[in-house]
């Protein structure tokens, strides 16, 4: 069964979000050039595992079919049968997905590739019909043109499409039936994808986080972390691992060995050692209404093991309130009915360089490097648009951020208290206090109070006695825990004057 | 109080044992809950749930009535109710079979409905959001939603003598979550009585309209903290053991209802001074007596007539109770049948007018989230539990001996 996978969830996953992948990201991802290379060193197999797989490969076919047609029988472009190939070839490939409340970009995007072929098709001979097909295929490349990211999905496909007019220039025979091998072996190759194991929710616009997709997924500022929570699943972390995939907004995760998340998670589908894992809760939609006010109060996440910063993300981001997300044009629009504590996060990276085009706010990243909107300080609470796209012509991508890969110091919820008493603050200058948590390395910590190093008499794994300073200020201070060089987060806790 | 509280616990522990196995048949007071689940068997959860609720032998059950989630998909699943909007509850009941045929099942005597508006922010029908100060907008979908559906169960059942009890899922938790979400515990306070007020005043009001009705509609109001407090901590709020403030302070006193609904893992599952479970199972009854005697204490003051008349000062039912097989099967103290067993004793004979037990199905698993309540596995098996021989060493078998003879198949 599949290996399928890489290649042809990826092209899936590129035509859910053409914005991040670009204009020509599905057919990239689907080329076969671009899979042989993907697909070195790994096994293949192809399952068709479904009625719905199975029209899906017919109207393929039929699709491909035609285009060789029109590849070895130019004559007979001007006939009428040439128009319903034509018609064949471009409707039925995404029409599924359509009918499904698929957006209208989708079914352009898929038409991208038979469009191309017929347009190289017909260099040679340029009758009128073919000058059609060449204008429509320019007006898609030149609205993909405005998703443009440099990705390697982007560079790909033009190198592949620069290839296809060289060779439609000099060799025009050999053109065409190029053309037409690159997208019947694309079109077959996206045919099968349906038959790798996913979730029932698959077909609902729900992320599956798998090890390449983890990849792709997410912008590259934390393309290095998820290699590393990656690593995590793989060195009994599973904990984190999960916690990953759901500030992703993951709804299910496959893993290359089953048996490292079996008992934590629900089995969606098997496929030899491998399984695709149901992460539960609500489907974390493309957008969701989350706290303006816990939004600014966000730790950074500053290593794949830092799991505080992990679920303290998590309780903000994590929430039912879904909203709806129209794609259209490389664009994102959104409507939602928002309070005055509300932001919006959409789930595409923010690297990817938006800018808002419609609704009063602002753009801004969040910890895992998704987009958030908030809406601006005048902006009255109600119904409104928001809609986002990228940045026309380049974008500059940042540079990952490195990660630690050790353990932080946590100090547990509650974990202060007055080292006697044993009762929660306010404290007074000079008291002792006792911190639980985890991570402490006795030999290698330290304590801090807003910044200030204090006494710390007894330094366990689990618990540090420290004596506040006697010249501490009444008023609102901070504490941290130092331990192996990694510092937890600050604790706020109130001290009284004296 | 206090010293009362004390006499009422040395009471329940002395007659206990006197009662221990003198239960008579309880299917009409205990029953199953059925939220998220995962089943693998043909057919919807909630019907499957039903269906083997009331083979059992009960009477009683509980299901979510509200737009996030429909028993098919996962919860806000663009697929939910096949894509209908707008939905109300009563819409839902009205459209799908499967909600209707619990309160049409013939066997089932009460049924209580976690219920929840429904409102569009942006991505479909979604249940109301109680994070948005309350105004005009709240106060009318609810008292509208929520007396459309009390209007829809007295034209469909009104002739019958069965019980339907609209309730909310715990109240802390979404004071909680609203008080993190806007940082005011005040707000998460004040939305959540009008919001409460809102729903008794639908209800008391179809109840005016339908005087001579067979059917009994009541509206409980669910906490799940009497002991823990919600205390303010490093600019958020979260549950400890110190003074603070929750549901049944800060929202009980302020509204009237027709029943309290307990959802009673604080004092079932571990005493909540220390959060350890791994404590003497025989301990699990004194504790609920003595919350079951706070709540009251705390909450009598605000039972409307309606909740006085049906329940006496006995208005306090036990919405949610049990015992993941994955936290306590392996407990050195005991594993979850004495635990169930202590705490089921406890409620009926403190005389909890219903018993609603977590879960029919098993929800699925979450990570290091406490799994396995379920009467039933995925695969519709019965996991089995630590028992000695002769005993029932099931959930299933045990719940069914439970309602056909008490608790006597239940000795360990």
């Amino acid at each position: 069964m599949i290996a399928l996978g890489h290649p042809a969830r990826l092209a899936l996953q590129a035509a859910e979000f053409p914005a991040l992948y670009g204009a020509f990201g599905p057919f990239a991802a689907a080329s076969p050039l671009l899979q042989l290379l993907l697909w070195a060193g790994s096994g293949l197999g192809l399952s068709f595992d479904s009625a719905e797989a199975a029209a899906r490969i017919g109207a393929y076919a039929g699709g491909c079919a035609a285009a060789f047609a029109l590849a070895r029988k130019p004559r007979a472009e001007g006939s009428a049968a040439v128009w319903a190939a034509a018609a064949y070839c471009a409707a039925p490939s995404r029409l599924p997905a359509l009918l499904q409340g698929g957006a209208l970009n989708e079914l352009l995007f898929w038409s991208l590739a038979p469009v191309c072929g017929l347009a190289c098709a017909g260099a040679w001979r340029n009758p009128a019909p073919m000058r059609v097909l060449a204008a429509a295929a320019a007006a898609l490349a030149w609205g993909g043109s405005r998703a443009w990211t440099a990705s390697p999905w982007d560079i790909a496909a033009l190198v592949e499409l620069l290839l296809l007019a060289g060779a439609a220039l000099y060799r025009p025979q050999r053109a065409r039936r190029l053309a037409a091998a690159l997208f019947a072996g694309s079109m077959l190759l996206l045919a099968a994808a349906p038959g790798a194991p996913r979730p029932p929710e698959a077909g609902n616009g729900a992320r599956v986080a798998g090890v390449d997709d983890l990849r792709v997924e997410l912008n590259p500022v934390l393309a290095a972390a998820h290699e590393k929570a990656l690593a995590v699943s793989s060195d009994g972390r599973a904990g984190e691992a999960i916690l990953w995939a759901r500030a992703m907004g993951a709804r299910a995760l496959w893993a290359p060995r089953r048996q490292r998340f079996a008992g934590l998670l629900e089995t969606a589908a098997v496929s030899g050692d491998a399984a695709l894992f149901d992460l539960g809760g609500p489907v974390a939609g493309d957008a969701v209404i989350v706290s303006w006010r816990l939004w600014e109060r966000l730790p950074a996440i500053r290593g794949v093991y830092d799991r505080e910063a992990l679920e303290r993300y998590l309780a903000w981001a994590d929430r039912p309130e879904s909203l709806r997300v129209h794609s259209g044009g490389g664009r994102l629009s959104i409507r939602a009915d928002l309070a005055a504590s509300d932001a919006v996060l959409v789930r595409v990276p923010f690297a990817v360089g938006w800018e808002l085009v419609a609704g009063e706010g602002r753009l801004a990243a969040d910890p895992v490097g998704y987009t958030v909107f908030a809406p601006g300080a005048d902006a009255p609470p109600g119904k409104m648009r928001i809609e986002i796209a990228p940045r026309r012509f380049w974008t500059r991508l940042p540079e990952p951020v490195p990660l630690h890969a050790g353990d932080f110091p946590v100090i547990a919820p509650g974990g202060l208290v007055h080292g006697v008493a044993m009762t929660p603050p306010p404290f007074a200058a000079g008291d002792a206090v006792s911190i639980f948590g985890g991570g402490f390395l006795p030999g290698d910590t330290l304590v801090r109070v807003d910044g200030r190093r204090v006494e710390t008499p007894y330094v366990g794994a689990a618990q540090i006695n420290a004596a506040l300073p006697v010249s501490l200020a009444g008023g609102r201070h901070e504490l941290t825990v130092e331990s192996g060089g990694l510092r937890s987060l600050p604790r706020a806790f109130e001290a009284r004057g004296r | 109080m206090k010293r009362r509280i004390e006499a009422a616990v040395a009471a329940f522990v002395l007659g206990q044992a006197a009662a221990v196995d003198a239960q008579p048949a309880q299917g009409g007071r205990v029953g199953f809950y059925q939220w998220l689940g995962v089943s693998d068997l043909p057919g919807d959860l909630l019907t499957q749930a039903r269906r083997r609720t009331t083979a059992l032998g009960s009477r009683v059950f509980r299901f979510y009535l509200g737009c996030r989630y429909d028993y098919e998909y996962p919860v806000m699943d663009m697929r939910r109710f096949g894509g209908a909007a707008p939905l109300t509850p009563a819409g839902i009941l009205a459209a799908f079979e499967r909600y209707r045929a619990v309160a049409d099942d013939p066997m089932m005597e009460t049924v209580v409905v976690t219920v929840y508006s429904c409102a569009d922010y942006g991505g479909g029908p979604d249940d109301i959001n109680l994070q948005r100060p309350w105004g005009e907008r709240e106060e009318k979908l609810v008292g509208e939603q929520i007396g459309a559906l009390a209007e829809w169960l007295y034209a469909r059942y009104g002739d019958k003598r069965k019980t339907v009890i609209l309730a909310n899922n715990e109240t802390d938790e979404k004071l909680l979550d609203i008080a993190n979400y806007t940082g005011s515990m005040e707000l998460a306070a004040a939305n959540l009585r009008a919001w409460l007020r809102a729903r008794q005043a639908a209800v008391e009001a179809a109840r005016r309209r339908h005087p001579d009705a067979a059917l009994q509609l009541f509206h409980a109001v669910e906490i799940s903290l009497v002991n823990l407090q919600l205390v303010a901590e490093n600019g958020g709020f979260r549950k400890a053991a110190r003074p603070g403030a929750n549901a049944l302070s800060l929202v009980v006193p302020e509204i009237e209802f027709d029943l309290i609904s307990y959802s009673a893992y604080e004092s079932a599952n571990s005493p909540y001074e220390t959060q350890d479970p791994d404590n003497p199972p025989e301990e699990t009854g004194g504790r609920l007596l003595r919350d079951l005697e706070r709540i009251r204490a705390a909450a009598g003051g605000s039972v409307s007539a309606a909740g006085r008349a049906r329940f006496g000062d006995r208005f306090v039912m036990i919405g949610e109770l049990g015992y993941s097989r994955d936290r306590f099967e392996h407990l050195a103290t005991g594993g979850v049948k004495p635990r169930l067993r202590a705490a089921l004793g406890a409620a009926l004979d403190w005389g909890c007018p219903y018993v609603v037990l977590w879960q029919a199905f098993d929800a699925p698993r979450s990570g290091g989230a406490a799994w396995g309540f379920g009467l039933y596995d995925r695969r519709g098996g019965t996991p089995a539990l630590r028992a000695a021989p002769g005993s029932c060493s099931t959930l299933r078998d045990c719940m069914e001996a439970l309602f056909e003879s008490g608790f006597e198949r239940w000795r360990p």
